[in-house]
């Protein structure tokens, strides 16, 4: 309810609507759910979603994803400046956004996908199989939804108001400051959870009776727990908290220059609020002139604009979540390993990059990551191509926006292409191709 | 403002255990103090391994002394043609010391920003180790690509961050001059680093904000794509700045990596064999 704008869906596609799905609509949370799904299943949920305190981990949790009652496929899409999508089976989300539409699919991952977007300026969900594409705005025969449960085709959600012309399509801020670049939905790296802690600081945590461990993993101190509700509060922003209006404020979290759909940017978490920022600013403002002079240096903690205020981000330490903080995190379990092809085995205690020539994106925290340097003659390898590291017990691979893109095969599992700078949580015996013969091959700890 | 080396055509050097590999640098440092500030608070040291650029802050002079602190400590730690980064991290820790002292009684405080590169070797392989804490900035141009490879310690690069402001918009901002982390005001220095290969062909400048306060990027890139040497381009740069209104004290260290044999590679990843780029 914080997220300005309105959800709308059309009539039932047949008289008793037996081939819709089943939508939910409360706050900043849609959901939609296969059709066979038993209504006081969904109840449930909407009523979760309802509460107060209700997160994108504590919905997404309570969903059955195994045994009789199963959830086959599905859709939650949590609105707010910084939109959330999880993805099950034949669910799908369409993102909109300045440089154009995107579906969001599982891509078959297991238990779903999630993934996150910036500046979205139009959604809608339902099962994959029905036209992609969304509509501007409502047309007459649409109905709005502000809470409530459905059976529909499909549940499309816009940023304007009930009653506003959709016209051109919607920004999803008019008041942004017209932008001549275009960079528009940041795709978060999203990582599919495969039985550990997501690398996110958005951490889906699914509850551990529900959880497919697919590779036995080795025992973490604590981090996951019967249920959603009993982990940790993560510092990132409670999604059912946040200041009403943010959505409207001027294209808060957006990227730089170049996102497009397919970007992933990492590490611009952007825990901040608008309100806080501009506190800073304020605050910061003090005693200087507008003359240019002086350098000033605003304050004494020291922060970084993607992270929140407390704590400096590192790469290789997700540190803000209490779950991977040292001593119950990696330090304890110890380090994952990888070796390229049959060459030398490298234990993952700190960021690897590699490519061709690799340089290293910003280093925050003093430790150096490992730069590892690998044949490619036909120059089919980027010069930085992958990042491999470690975050708390699990394995992330990174595609570095390669320019051939990153090929990922996890036992079990079909094989996966990595679009350019998107993440995946990897166990060990995953392969990770990178080109010209370079395969990476993650090993168990050891 | 101190001065320490200033430029080479074309310093060429060996590889350690690399015997067939050679490299050539060439670079120059140029500052000027600028046409509205009595005195130049910038300071640089320009003598391989280290480069860097250091803007101080402060009243009376006190950040003249920050920045000499600076490139002083950088300097006292040179010893060969390569440097390991945590040497250049610990120098700036002692430099942070020297400011504590002299700053004490100061009610502003003292500090300096600082922006490198130090020539350092992964494996085997020559890399440059850009650093950075404040506002001044590292490019660099490879080929086609120019880019600022550090990212400003500012609240208005934070605000660019969060999206509440655009790039452009950042440039005229009220508070461009506020920065979120220096060297002194009894902070630990908390450098960012990056590693960058050092090809043949890369290019590298340093400088300090008095510079990209007067020249966009364009214009920075247009000057460093002329084909001009390190020495002119530099001079290029400061002269741009100065008929630009040249508000503060201006800082610019170009290099150059001109030859490094043994290490050949094309910049271009060309497309996989068999598989059409993701869309």
């Amino acid at each position: 309810m914080a997220t300005p704008g309105h959800a709308f869906y059309p009539p039932a596609s047949d008289a008793g609507g037996s081939a819709d799905w089943l939508f939910f609509a409360t706050g900043d949370v849609l959901a939609g759910f296969e059709p066979g799904t038993p209504l006081p299943t969904v109840v449930r949920l909407w009523k979760l979603a309802s509460a107060p305190d209700a997160s994108v981990e504590s919905v997404v949790a309570a969903i059955p994803t195994r045994g009789a009652d199963a959830v086959g496929a599905f859709a939650v899409v949590v609105l707010g400046s910084r939109m959330t999508v999880v993805v099950r089976g034949t669910g799908s989300v369409d993102v909109q956004a300045r440089s154009g539409t995107r579906r969001i699919d599982s891509r078959n991952m297991q238990p779903w996908y999630l993934a996150e977007f910036d500046r979205v300026t139009g959604m809608a969900l339902g099962s994959s199989d029905r036209q992609a594409g969304i509509e501007a705005g409502p047309s007459s025969t649409d109905l709005p939804l502000v809470s409530g449960i459905i059976r529909a085709p499909w549940l499309a959600w816009s940023p304007l108001g009930v009653g506003e012309s959709p016209g051109v399509p919607a920004p999803a801020r008019p008041r942004g400051e017209g932008r001549s670049e275009a960079p528009a939905v940041v795709h978060q790296p999203s990582a599919p959870i495969t039985g550990s802690i997501p690398v996110q600081k958005l951490a889906v945590a699914p509850g551990s009776h529900r959880t497919p461990i697919t590779t036995p993993l080795p025992a973490i101190p604590a981090p996951i727990s019967s249920s959603a509700k009993a982990l940790p509060p993560l510092p990132p922003m409670p999604r059912s908290a946040r200041p009403a209006g943010l959505a409207s404020a001027p294209d808060p979290f957006a990227q730089s220059d170049t996102a497009s759909l397919d970007d992933t940017v990492k590490g611009l978490g952007g825990k901040w609020t608008i309100g806080e920022r501009a506190a800073e600013l304020d605050s910061a403002g003090q005693g200087t002139g507008a003359e240019i002079g002086d350098t000033i240096v605003s304050s004494r903690r020291r922060h970084r604009a993607d992270t929140p205020p407390l704590k400096a981000w590192s790469p290789s330490r997700v540190d803000s979540d209490p779950r991977f903080a040292p001593g119950g995190g990696a330090a304890s379990i110890g380090h994952y390993s990888f070796r390229i092809g049959n060459g030398q085995v490298y234990q993952l205690d700190t960021p690897v990059y590699i490519g061709r020539k690799p340089s290293s994106p910003r280093i925050v925290t003093g430790t150096m990551p490992r730069l590892l340097k690998v044949p490619s003659p036909s120059m089919e390898v980027s010069s930085t191509h992958l990042e491999v590291r470690q975050d708390g017990a699990t394995v992330v691979v990174t595609d570095m926006r390669s320019t051939n893109g990153t090929f990922v095969s996890q036992p079990g599992s079909t094989h996966l292409k990595l679009r350019q700078g998107e993440s995946v949580v990897v166990v060990p015996g995953t392969l990770v191709d990178i080109g010209d013969g370079n395969v990476i091959e993650i090993l168990p700890i050891r | 403002m101190t001065q320490i080396g200033r430029s080479n055509s074309g310093h060429t050097f060996h590889v350690p255990r690399r015997p067939d590999v050679e490299l050539t640098l060439g670079w120059s440092a140029v500052t000027n103090v600028g046409r509205k500030r009595a005195v130049n608070e910038d300071s640089f040291v320009a003598q391989n391994p280290v480069f860097a650029v250091a803007d101080g802050m402060g009243g009376h002079s006190a950040g003249d002394i920050a920045s000499a602190a600076v490139v002083t400590r950088l300097a006292e730690v040179i010893e060969t043609d390569f440097i390991d980064p945590d040497v250049v991290e610990h120098a700036l820790v002692t430099a942070a010391q020297d400011i504590g002292r002299v700053s004490g009684k100061s009610t502003l405080g003292t500090g300096t920003t600082v922006t490198g590169a130090a020539l350092t070797l992964v494996g085997s392989d020559p890399y440059w180790a850009v650093f950075n804490i404040g506002d001044s900035r590292v490019y660099q141009l490879r080929g086609r690509l120019f880019e600022q490879i550090t990212v400003d310690h500012s609240v208005v690069q934070e605000l660019v961050d969060a999206g509440a402001i655009s790039k452009e918009q950042a440039e005229n901002h009220p508070d461009s001059n506020v920065i979120t982390r220096a060297i002194g005001f009894n902070e630990l220095p908390a450098p960012d680093f990056w590693m960058i290969p050092a090809t043949e062909g890369l290019r590298l400048l340093l400088c300090s904000d008095g510079l990209t306060k007067e020249l966009t990027d364009e214009d920075i890139r247009s000057h460093l794509v002329a084909g001009r040497n390190a020495r002119d381009t530099a001079h290029a740069l400061v002269d741009a700045a100065l008929v630009r209104g040249g508000r503060d004290n201006v800082t610019v260290v170009v290099i150059d990596v001109l030859a490094a044999s043994g290490e050949f590679d094309l910049d271009q990843t060309v497309p996989r064999r068999g598989t059409g780029r993701h869309s």
